[in-house]
């Protein structure tokens, strides 16, 4: 197949305007996704009106270009200032910045970028070698799968609790009725609105996110006694120094969280948040020292690093073949699609041998080039650490607020914003963990709608929930899952009983 | 601040009952079986069930320790700490609510520049640092990025 | 003293700064970023339209048009805020189909009557699409199978009460068969609705026939019917409901520009003219045949009777069903 369609694409990709634009998009993207509240997805329904007039393959580059970025960059601000840039990287936050506490801020960084890096060229492989064969099996997937697949999910919150697991439930729980408020799924009926129109649509989930880890980080930081308004002070030294090392080490992490990243890519409406938490919570489960993670596991950061880029090149499987966007960035990538006289379809690679032979190339160069790039940006942004803290707070506050109210121009961003800060802020003191309760805001919505819909379908027999073969299977594997669970707890209570 | 689990327990077990007056509320769908109350419902089971595990685990703490009901942050008890909960959290309203009148060019300069200084910085440096970020954000979210900052006060001087 | 009148109070502040806008508007429209509001989701039908339309009308007056989405709340979000923003030219947005329904469903007092109309975007004509796995191989053999079965196969491919649901509502209802007997299973929108069809998860989607056009062409769905007068270009061998069985019912959403209401009357006819200028261009054309999208234009005045008449249309169909709560 290396014939005349491949290297008329490479010679289109290396084209000197194409590599400008290509750069361009990836300073856009890293800016986007290092900024808390600007995600992936606004990044590129912003891309839309510049690349109108561009010819298709311009325009590709610069779309996976930006994706790309924006997951790694969602990193950067994670490991400096424990705030996610980006939803996807919500899941290792606390892992990322327990690190660079104990000074291995590079360490972190290196780890996230080689991820993110080998994890986008696992998942443009896929794309290349396998997009008929899993678009097909993905889109086999009704609301039976997805709902044992989003209650799998859940399970996996039990393992990304830290500490007391009744306040790990009660944050889940807290997440999960976060997400009902506004109109309810299925009747467009308003739940726990209060007549507040504001609250129809819900609680803004990135304004949500960014009051839960920004606004409660900053409310920490000018509470802090003793050390008044101090960071660590740590120039970056190499990035790549001790990566090779942690990734010899845990490269079976690595390679599980590049298939679950991509595999959870590929199935429609799952992104790289949901694989990064998947992967991250495997990763737990099966680690040798579980009790690590939340506390800054390398193992952890390999885990979910190597998922949400992968995520990133699977979400394109089910675009192009069958036009069902995988995630929410493909969903405007459809559109473009079009727009440029590329049809999705399983013959997408047929009638447009040339284009789509350029968007996989297109997956390897950016993924290439985040190496590079990504290193600049690291120590581009290193230096945020030696700002003093108090011009880093208000300046981090107001890209707060502005990228929250930018998600929907909405200024009520703004006040649910401040509203789940202080809620987080009094979680952190009570020892409530945070993470499950955006766990469960990501999954909340899927879990009512994919249960009450396929109950709907069934005419509310529960027992045919699982009359579909992959159903079935996906119940099988959680029910088992929950067995072992509830078999090691009471194992260990049995222990402590005989020991006291 | 920091509550004996009991406590918690016992707000936990009000918002499952809040939850449930509320949900019971809500109507049910022509033509469909399930409604918009029931995954509420079995939230609020969650929160209650936790919420009693929590009520005796706090009892138990309470007995064999004699933990207070709520044990206050160190930081409450400085006024200068309290201050800057207050500076933060006023920060963010006063942003809510003047941006859309003064436009963010004023407000986010001045939030900026007081905040700075009330957080130790000389007036000169943050004065200059706030103007340098507000016009970068100006520049990079409303030229750039599109996003329809507020102009209010700044709209006729920007686009006489 | 000036800043104590702007401080005094948000609704006053507002009052001084907006009033001058009518005024300065009137002079050189426009001189400063117009905001195209789009109630719903990045990537959708409407997003598309509203997004090559910016595009299109920022070079035809050499000013930006920046695509803002206010999602969320069934559409409400977005309409309230077309609605309710300063009428000096600067707000417009996409008002959809969903404005002649939600005020019948009780979801907000919004009607029609709250906008000054610019000119219509498209009509989406409905589908009614089933998986090529279906034994259904026409119109007629579903609709016989659904009355023999009330309740038994299911539809899906908005929310409840959306466009689409009515619109298999309608149809069964013109041909005496319960609105019901086909019962829905609400989804995100045509895309989720249509990938549950060919899992197998439902049985029926009577959804644009443009938004199945890609799965169409895979063969991994079948059109039976669309629900206009006359046959759709873009899909020539799909036949219409009434050559199908017989029924007069037809569906189409509308898709529009609007203005909030009080929007000065030059400005509207500046952009009605513009927008009839760009559909008859070839980059519009291009970008609706891309997606099997026909071009349709009215003007403000033909638009208004339009959008009355389908507010009517859609309030029969909502009273029938029971969704009516007003």
């Amino acid at each position: 197949m290396i014939d005349g369609v491949f290297w008329t694409a490479l010679a289109l990709v290396f084209e000197p305007q194409t590599l400008m634009v290509g750069l361009a998009a990836a300073m856009f993207g890293l800016f986007v996704g290092a900024v808390p509240g600007l995600s992936a997805t606004m990044a590129v329904a912003l891309l839309i009106p510049v690349t109108f007039f561009m010819p298709p393959v311009p325009a590709l580059v610069a779309v996976v270009m930006t994706t790309a970025m924006a997951i790694f960059a969602g990193d950067i601000p994670s490991v400096l200032l424990r705030i996610p840039g980006t939803p996807a990287s919500a899941a290792y936050t606390d892992d990322a910045f327990a690190m660079t506490k104990r000074g291995q801020g590079e360490l972190a960084m290196g780890i996230c970028l080689v991820t993110s890096a080998i994890g986008g060229l696992f998942g443009a492989v896929v794309l290349v070698l396998l997009a008929p064969i899993l678009a097909d099996f993905a889109i086999r997937f009704s609301s039976f799968e997805y709902f044992w697949l989003v209650l799998l999910g859940l399970t996996c919150a039990v393992f990304v609790c830290h500490g007391n697991m009744i306040k790990g439930t009660v944050s889940l729980l807290l997440g999960l009725f976060i997400a009902t408020i506004g109109l309810d799924p299925l009747a467009g009926f308003p739940r726990f609105t209060f007549e507040v129109r504001d609250l129809y649509s819900g609680l803004p989930f990135i304004a949500t996110m960014v009051g839960m880890f920004a606004v409660s980080e900053i409310l920490r930081t000018v509470t802090a006694l003793g050390q008044p308004l101090e960071v660590v002070k740590h120039q970056f030294g190499n990035v790549f120094a001790g990566v090779w090392r942690v990734l010899r080490r845990y490269h079976w992490n690595m390679w599980r969280g590049n298939a679950i990243g991509t595999a959870i890519g590929i199935l429609p409406g799952a992104g790289a948040d949901i694989a990064a938490w998947i992967s991250y919570s495997v990763g737990k489960r099966f680690s040798r020292t579980p009790e690590t993670f939340g506390k800054g596991s390398e193992e952890g950061l390999v885990d979910a690093g190597a998922a949400n880029n992968a995520a990133v090149a699977g979400a394109w499987v089910p675009a192009l073949v069958f036009g069902i966007p995988g995630d929410s960035v493909t969903a405007i990538v459809i559109g473009m699609l079009f727009l440029k006289g590329l049809q999705p379809g399983p013959m997408i690679f047929d009638n447009s041998p040339v284009e789509t032979t350029a968007l996989f190339i297109a997956f390897f160069v950016a993924n290439l080039a985040l190496l590079p790039i990504g290193w600049l940006a690291i120590k581009a942004s290193g230096y945020t650490l030696s700002i003093p803290r108090a011009y880093l707070m208000p300046i981090i506050l107001l890209f707060c607020m502005v990228g929250s109210f930018a998600v929907n121009n909405d200024p009520f961003a703004i006040l649910v914003m401040l509203v789940m800060g202080v809620v987080a802020f009094l979680m952190m003191e009570n020892d409530i963990p945070i993470a499950p309760a955006i766990l469960g805001m990501v999954l909340g919505d899927q879990l009512e709608k994919t249960f009450l819909t396929s109950l709907m379908k069934v005419d509310g027999e529960v027992s045919r929930l699982i009359e579909r073969p992959i159903a079935a299977w996906l119940a099988a594997i959680t029910v088992i899952i929950w067995a072992m669970m509830l078999w090691s707890a009471w194992r260990q209570w049995r222990a402590a009983k005989t020991r006291a | 601040m920091r509550f004996n689990n009991a406590v918690l327990g016992g707000l936990l077990l009000a918002g499952a009952i809040a939850i449930v007056v509320t949900a019971s509320g809500f109507p049910n769908v022509p033509g469909q079986q399930f409604g918009p109350r029931h995954f509420p419902y079995l939230i609020a089971a969650g929160f209650g069930v936790c919420g009693a595990l929590l009520v005796a685990q706090g009892l138990a703490t309470r007995r064999a320790t004699g933990e207070a009901w709520v044990r206050l942050g160190d930081w409450m008890t400085s006024p200068r700490h309290l201050l800057n909960v207050g500076v933060v959290l006023g920060a963010m309203l006063v942003y809510w609510w003047a941006a859309p009148v003064l436009g963010f060019i004023p407000t986010a300069f001045i939030l900026l520049a007081l905040m700075m200084r009330w957080l130790g910085a000389g007036w000169l440096g943050a004065v200059c640092v706030a103007a340098a970020t507000t016009a970068m954000i100006h520049i990079s979210f409303y030229s750039w990025l599109r996003v329809s900052l507020p102009l209010g006060l700044m709209r006729d001087v920007l686009y006489p | 003293m000036k800043r104590r009148t702007f401080l005094g109070g948000t609704v006053a502040a507002s009052t001084v700064v907006a009033a001058p806008a009518v005024v300065s508007a009137q002079a050189a429209w426009p001189n400063r970023p117009v905001q195209v509001i789009v109630p719903w989701g990045a990537g959708g039908g409407t997003d598309y339209h509203a997004r090559t339309m910016a595009t299109l009308l920022e070079r035809e007056f050499r000013n930006p048009f920046t695509v803002v989405q206010r999602t969320g709340g069934s559409g409400v979000v977005g309409h309230s805020a077309i609605a309710e923003a300063a009428p000096d030219g600067y707000t417009i947005g996409t008002v959809t189909v969903e404005i002649g329904m939600m005020h019948w469903a009780g979801l907000t007092k919004l009607t029609v009557a709250d906008y000054a109309p610019i000119s219509l975007l498209n009509l989406i004509p409905a589908g009614v699409q089933v998986a090529a796995n279906s034994p259904w191989r026409t119109l007629k053999d579903m609709v016989d199978a659904v009355r023999a079965n009330p309740g038994r196969h299911k539809s899906s491919g908005t929310g409840q009460g959306g466009i689409w649901h009515l619109a298999i509502a309608g149809l069964l209802n013109s041909m005496q068969i319960r609105p019901d007997a086909a019962p829905w299973v609400p989804s995100e929108g045509a895309a989720s609705g249509l990938q549950d069809l060919v899992a197998g998860g439902v049985d029926i989607v009577p959804c644009a026939i443009a938004e199945a056009s890609t799965l169409l062409r895979a063969g991994r769905v079948r059109s039976l019917a669309v629900m206009t007068a006359s046959r759709v270009p873009a899909f020539p061998d799909v036949p219409t409901v009434k050559e199908a069985v017989g029924s007069d019912w037809t569906c189409e959403s509308f898709l529009s520009l609007m203005a909030p209401k009080g929007t000065p009357a030059d400005v509207v006819a500046r952009l009605d003219a513009a927008v009839k200028k760009i559909m008859e261009g070839p980059e519009w054309k291009q970008a609706m045949d891309a997606r099997g999208f026909g071009v349709n234009y009215m003007g403000a005045g033909q638009l208004q009777a339009f959008a009355t008449r389908s507010n009517e249309a859609f309030g029969g169909v909502m009273r029938a069903l029971g969704i009516a709560r007003t």
